[in-house]
């Protein structure tokens, strides 16, 4: 009786004090580069497709399934959202040569995603590509990419 | 008896522990994610133009009671934003010929301005209105008529000022 008092007077302190068991919880940063704030968006009179690096985001997880990578893609867009200049996502392992057009299957609008399959960390260069319009609006145009790290279940 | 009933209590707040333990558990063992952000920017700049080109000479061709038409010259114009205007203005606030000869002071002949198929217009008006779409660069025809027959004109240099102007829609 006196050992089951003790228990439960156990559970009860670390119920209310909050004491719980530790996680894995997968990590992520991103170092943008000075381009993502400087697309070339042409749109005076020509245009051209453009692959542009972004980001590199060094990921890591201590879960032995591994992680997964997802990116969003979608538009950049002025203020108005008027005349939207769509673009892609994809990533490559850091310091590899740059993707081509080919290499970005997923459509815009749509998640990116990348699957590791153990524990470890790794970096990876993410890489934009969009086209502007020969005659595109004047104006500045931003997106945010949103980059999310999760465990594999 | 005391003892009995607080054990009660305890065995009750035991199961709320654990409840409230395995609900903590069970949201962590739902994937933790953790999320960040990369802002990306550019800007397109504004390819607005408009040039007056290829004018041409008028010398000697003013005639009496005629009303005239005058190819004067070409306009060239072009933006990347959302359709343009030109619009004309005069410094003198009316669209006139003035003597540029010594002595013939007042004498004056009025006249309107307009790109070839799309009217001619009076000062202060708009030429052109290209819509609501980007234009590649185009060149278009400008001209003057007379509003009225000239009639008695001292024979002479005549010449007029305005100002084309312009703006994205």
């Amino acid at each position: 009786m006196q050992r089951l008092f003790w228990s439960l007077g156990l559970l009860t302190y670390m119920a209310l004090t909050g004491i719980q068991p530790a996680f894995a919880i997968p990590s992520i940063s991103t170092n943008i580069t000075s381009s993502a704030s400087r697309l070339p968006l042409d749109g005076e009179g020509r245009s051209e497709t453009h692959i542009v690096k972004v980001s590199t985001l060094s990921l890591s997880t201590d879960s032995n399934k591994g992680f997964t990578l997802t990116i969003s893609s979608g538009n950049l867009e002025k203020m108005d959202t008027q005349s939207p200049i769509i673009y892609q996502v994809t990533t490559v392992d850091s310091g590899a040569s740059s993707p081509s057009s080919g290499d970005f299957s997923v459509t815009s609008g749509n998640n990116y995603t990348f699957l590791s399959s153990q524990a470890g960390s790794q970096n990876r260069d993410l890489y934009i590509l969009y086209s502007p319009a020969n005659l595109q609006t004047p104006g500045t145009y931003s997106s945010n990419i949103v980059v999310s790290i999760s465990d594999n279940p | 008896m005391l003892l009995n009933s607080l054990g009660r209590v305890l065995v009750a707040s035991g199961l709320v522990a654990v409840t409230s333990f395995m609900a903590s558990t069970a949201v962590f063992a739902a994937n933790p994610t953790k999320y960040t952000d990369t802002t990306i920017s550019g800007t397109v700049a504004s390819t607005l133009s408009l040039e007056v080109k290829n004018p041409k000479s008028l010398t000697d061709t003013l005639t009496a009671n005629v009303l005239h038409d005058f190819h004067v010259a070409d306009v060239e114009y072009s933006t990347n934003g959302n359709g343009l205007n030109i619009r004309v203005d005069s410094p003198d606030g009316s669209l006139r010929l003035f003597s540029a000869d010594a002595g013939v002071a007042g004498a004056t002949i009025p006249f309107q301005i307009g790109i070839k198929g799309h009217g001619y217009k009076d000062n202060g008006e708009v030429l052109r209105n290209t819509g609501s779409s980007p234009v590649a660069l185009t060149s278009e025809e400008l001209w003057i008529n007379s509003t009225n027959p000239i009639t008695n004109v001292i024979p002479g240099t005549y010449i007029a000022r305005f100002f084309l102007t312009a703006t994205d829609n």
